[in-house]
């Protein structure tokens, strides 16, 4: 631990963790451009370098980069990263009342503090905790899935049903392609590209950042309501700690645990957030309309799932997210077999890692609060500048994940798509996150019913199981209730 | 006659030199397209997996000594394609020019996804150059568990067939030596349950799988030491390999468990099958070179990849064969699962439904434009669907591969221009905008990131 410690504590190492975070909070911040594929992109760039150096760097760039996208998705309604969708909902709209520094302000405490949070449980429980999600079968994570996509449909949208399509819609596009379980390949319509399915980056890219820009475009003509940023700081009170405070543990505690269940990443986390935030909020109408709370609950959460998804990484070799996959590999090109034994074998990487998580935190906080107006400059130049370049960043972004121009068509064909839905009033975010856990769904189904025989039952006797069903059902009914109570009374 | 103004002047400066600065680059890509001596351009090896798989981690090993060592004066690149089962990758490459510029770096996944109908070829598509590494196969099962040998398993799974529960992908190549296995006990079955990798390790210990088939990289990564509970411990009751591997030679292989069942996996490199014989003997001896210097050794060694090279005809007959070995069984899906799209589709139309019939208030409740903004909303819509043009165009022109470094400075300025109502004061820096931007990233990613663009 206090070798780990000196290394960071050099000029190189601290010299690396400024630069990873400051590198991935402009690219998160630019919407097109994600975490995941900066990382992706970067780690070629480390093979010549010391393997505790290049995990510094690429953690630094992770913790950047989702800390980043609130920028964007608070000023612009464009989540730099898929983890900020859900700071859109109540990040844009306060800003566009008036109030971006404390908007802006509010999520860089949350972030900051959801990320330390998680670093503790990090540094103290990761074994332990790894070891339980060890027992986790195939239904339990059916059910765990089945709960997230409740979630999602009570949250954003005001028809509960127009959520639900939404998010259906969302598995059946992510159905194309082969079958997790047989490997068979459906629904491509002879199309040979489409052997792969739609991948999430164009999807995601199309969704929000081309729908955005198109929309965007359209209201050129109309004065810009770009919220400009006044001198006086962040706009933050001692205060504001207080009030928000058993709301940033409770996100910054399920923001961590849901990181540490494998293949669910920061965008579950903070929708979780929002919506348990919300179901308990004293005023849950507010939420979607530019409230605090809901900026809060969802930047906790999604910098708390970093931390998170730590842990099974380094304790068991078990990636928690798709950055987490990108890193594992990354642990692999150096030599490093990931697995139980790191801990044993290489514990001075181990704390590398874990101690990286925490200064690129702070640094975090520190970049952000003294560049805030630097970034907030991408909203402020005229739209006939920053919207093409924009554009062109998602075509390459596209382009670039695979090299292939076939995804570059699909994030047309998705941004048109989500033009479409939003004018009809249907919300995106249960359509992504549908995208993104439907074939999580379909696998660990598909794994339980080959493994029962084909009984379905187990969903309800498997006490785990159980728990998630029973909690997402309370998680639908509640707010309802709530309502209808409301609606009592308000008619009384 | 206006006098221009210094900032004019300036920005009139900066455009012409990023004008300069891009035609040169493009001539000079044009003028170097006359190929004599193999190879003129960096190589491109595709692995059909994400980066930091197995097959990824292999190539970029190779990639760093072949690099360092230089001896073709020419790069080589990893790009990886993944998806589809590896399909995506492997098809690229096959439909791609025989000019030895992209191999494909893959192992015997590439007989099973044809054999399990995924895709109508197989390595008859392709040119062999070389194998490149072989890696052992192992049958492993928690440590305490009842089956200490395969043949345990097998008894068991021939009394009570389907009881067994067994982690495979089918048709990968692991659920192809089950099925051989199985051959050996007339009546065995096993209950086949997908699960990859490090899921299969979990499933292992949390008491979901009997038993499932590791390569020995995995087995080495995720066995704990001896002194952990048997309960938290793998361990490997048999080794499919020829003999015992000095790594693990405590597990018994299984011909010495009297068992016919003998696979390994082995990692090749395929390029486009009308590679002419030149070009491909030049890659041969080049992976034959790296493969025995002492670093790939060693690096390999960490993996417990055997570093086995065979090429030209050699290289045919063990492929030959591999393939024989792969055809004499047969896929079969045993449990019937759900049809998932129909259902989905179903649940779709319903919810499509029922929000057309109760919940269309919404939508007709939206606000209709005030008549004065009507004008305006029409010239918004226009605006926008210009815009959408000049994108797809740019895409188009990209597919129809025009540089970068042309349809991307063109498609910013036509699209800025639109969006600024074409005012003449933005006309240069629009002009700035594109070609500096469009050579800053096409230096970002091609330099730096060694990605190739559109």
């Amino acid at each position: 631990m206090q070798e780990a410690l000196l290394q960071l504590a050099t000029p190189t190492g601290l010299m690396l963790i400024l630069f990873g975070t400051t590198l991935g909070v402009f690219v998160g911040a630019i919407p097109g451009l994600t975490g995941t594929m900066l990382i992706a992109l970067t780690l070629p760039l480390t093979f010549g370098v010391d393997p505790q150096y290049a995990m510094t760097l690429l953690i630094s760039i992770y913790v950047g980069a989702i800390s980043g996208g609130m920028i964007s998705a608070t000023l612009l309604r464009m989540p730099g990263t898929p983890a900020s969708i859900v700071t859109t909902f109540d990040g844009y709209p306060m800003a566009q009342n008036g109030q971006p520094e404390r908007a802006l302000g509010l999520g860089i405490m949350a972030s900051v503090t959801g990320g330390l949070i998680s670093w503790c449980f990090l540094l103290t429980l990761a074994q332990p905790i790894a070891r339980y999600s060890k027992e986790f079968g195939p239904f339990d994570y059916f059910s765990l899935v089945m709960m997230a996509l409740v979630l999602i449909a009570t949250i954003g949208g005001k028809s509960i049903l127009r959520s639900l399509l939404s998010g259906f819609l969302g598995i059946l596009l992510a159905m194309p392609g082969i079958a997790v379980a047989t490997g068979e390949t459906r629904l491509t319509f002879g199309l040979t590209e489409l052997n792969d399915g739609f991948q999430l980056l164009p999807v995601l890219i199309g969704m929000f950042a081309v729908n955005q820009i198109l929309r965007d475009i359209i209201d050129s003509a109309k004065p810009q309501l770009t919220p400009p940023i006044a001198t006086q700081g962040l706009a933050l009170k001692i205060s504001d700690i207080k009030n928000h405070g058993l709301n940033l543990i409770r996100s910054s505690l399920i923001g961590t645990w849901i990181g540490i269940l494998p293949g669910i990443g920061a965008n579950i986390g903070s929708v979780t957030a929002y919506s348990v935030a919300r179901s308990t909020s004293r005023n849950p109408e507010k939420f979607g309309t530019g409230c605090e709370e809901g900026i809060v609950a969802a930047e906790a959460a999604n910098n708390a799932t970093i931390g998170g998804a730590l842990i099974p990484l380094v304790a068991m070799g078990i990636p928690g997210s798709v950055v987490e996959a990108v890193l594992l590999g990354a642990l692999v090109i150096h030599g490093f077999q990931p697995g139980p034994r790191l801990f044993e074998q290489s514990p001075e990487l181990v704390y590398t890692i874990i101690f990286t998580c925490l200064f690129a935190n702070l640094a975090m906080a520190g970049i952000m609060c003294c560049s805030i107006r630097t970034l907030a400059w991408l909203t402020k130049i005229p739209r006939a500048f920053l919207l093409p370049i924009i554009l062109t960043f998602c075509v390459v972004g596209s382009f670039a994940m695979s090299n292939r121009m076939f995804d570059v068509w699909v994030m047309i064909g998705f941004g048109l798509l989500g033009l479409f839905l939003e004018t009809k009033k249907i919300p995106l975010a249960p359509f992504v996150i549908g995208f993104v856990l439907g074939p999580i769904a379909e696998e660990n189904l598909s794994a339980g019913l080959m493994g029962s025989g084909g009984d379905w039952t187990p969903i309800f006797t498997e006490p785990k199981s159980l728990a998630f069903l029973v909690i997402a059902v309370l998680l639908l009914v509640i707010p309802i209730y709530r309502s209808r109570q409301r609606d009592r009374r308000s008619q009384s | 006659m206006r006098v221009p103004s210094n900032q004019f002047v300036f920005q009139g400066i900066i455009f012409l030199v990023l004008l300069l600065i891009t035609a040169w680059r493009l001539i000079s890509a044009i003028s170097t397209d006359q190929p004599t001596q193999f190879p003129q351009k960096p190589i491109q090896i595709v692995v059909p997996y994400l980066a930091g798989g197995g097959t990824d981690t292999f190539a970029r090993i190779l990639q760093k000594s072949l690099n360092r060592e230089g001896s073709l004066g020419e790069e080589f690149v990893v790009t990886n394609k993944d998806g589809g089962s590896a399909t995506i990758g492997s098809r690229q490459v096959k439909d791609a020019p025989p000019d030895g510029y992209q191999l494909l770096c893959h192992h015997e996944g590439i007989i099973a996804t044809q054999l399990a109908g995924v895709v109508d070829y197989g390595p008859e598509a392709f040119r062999p150059i070389a194998q490149t590494g072989s890696i052992v196969l192992l049958m492993v099962v928690r440590a305490d568990s009842e089956y200490r040998n395969l043949n345990d398993l097998l008894q068991a799974a021939q009394k009570n067939p389907n009881s067994i529960r067994v982690g495979a992908n089918q048709g990968s190549p692991a659920y192809f030596i089950c099925k051989q296995l199985l051959g050996e006990y007339p009546g065995a079955d096993f209950n086949f349950i997908s699960a990859g990798g490090a899921k299969r390790y979990t499933y292992l210990l949390g008491g979901k799988l009997e038993a499932g088939i590791f390569s020995l990289a995995e087995y080495v990564s995720f066995r704990n030491s001896n002194d952990t509970p048997a309960t938290d411990n793998i361990l490997a009751i048999g080794n499919f390999g020829d003999k015992r591997h000095p790594t693990i030679p405590e597990v018994a292989t299984s011909t010495e468990q009297n068992l016919k069942t003998r696979a390994e996996n082995a990692y090749y490199i395929w390029a486009p099958k009308d590679t002419p014989d030149h070009i491909a003997d030049i890659l041969a001896r080049t992976f034959q070179d790296t493969l025995q210097s002492p670093e790939v050794n060693q690096e390999l060694k960490k993996l417990s990849i055997d570093p086995t090279f065979r090429s030209g005809e050699d290289l045919r007959k063990h492929l030959a064969v591999r393939v024989e070995a792969f055809q004499r069984l047969s896929v079969d899906a045993k449990t019937e699962l759900p049809n998932f799209p129909l259902w989905i589709i179903g649940i779709v139309a319903t919810l499509l439904i029922t929000v057309l019939v109760f919940d269309s208030k919404i939508s007709v409740a939206s606000e209709t434009p005030a008549p004065s903004n009507k004008l305006h909303l029409k010239q918004a819509s226009i605006l926008g669907a210009t815009c959408l043009a000049i994108l797809i165009a740019y895409v188009a022109a990209l597919q129809f591969k025009i540089p970068f470094g042309i349809a991307t400075p063109l498609s910013i300025f036509l699209m800025g221009l639109s969006i600024s109502k074409a005012k003449r004061k933005q006309l240069l820096i629009l002009g700035i905008i594109g070609l500096g931007f469009s050579l800053t990233l096409e230096i970002v990613f091609t330099q730096l990131f060694s990605v190739a663009l559109p």
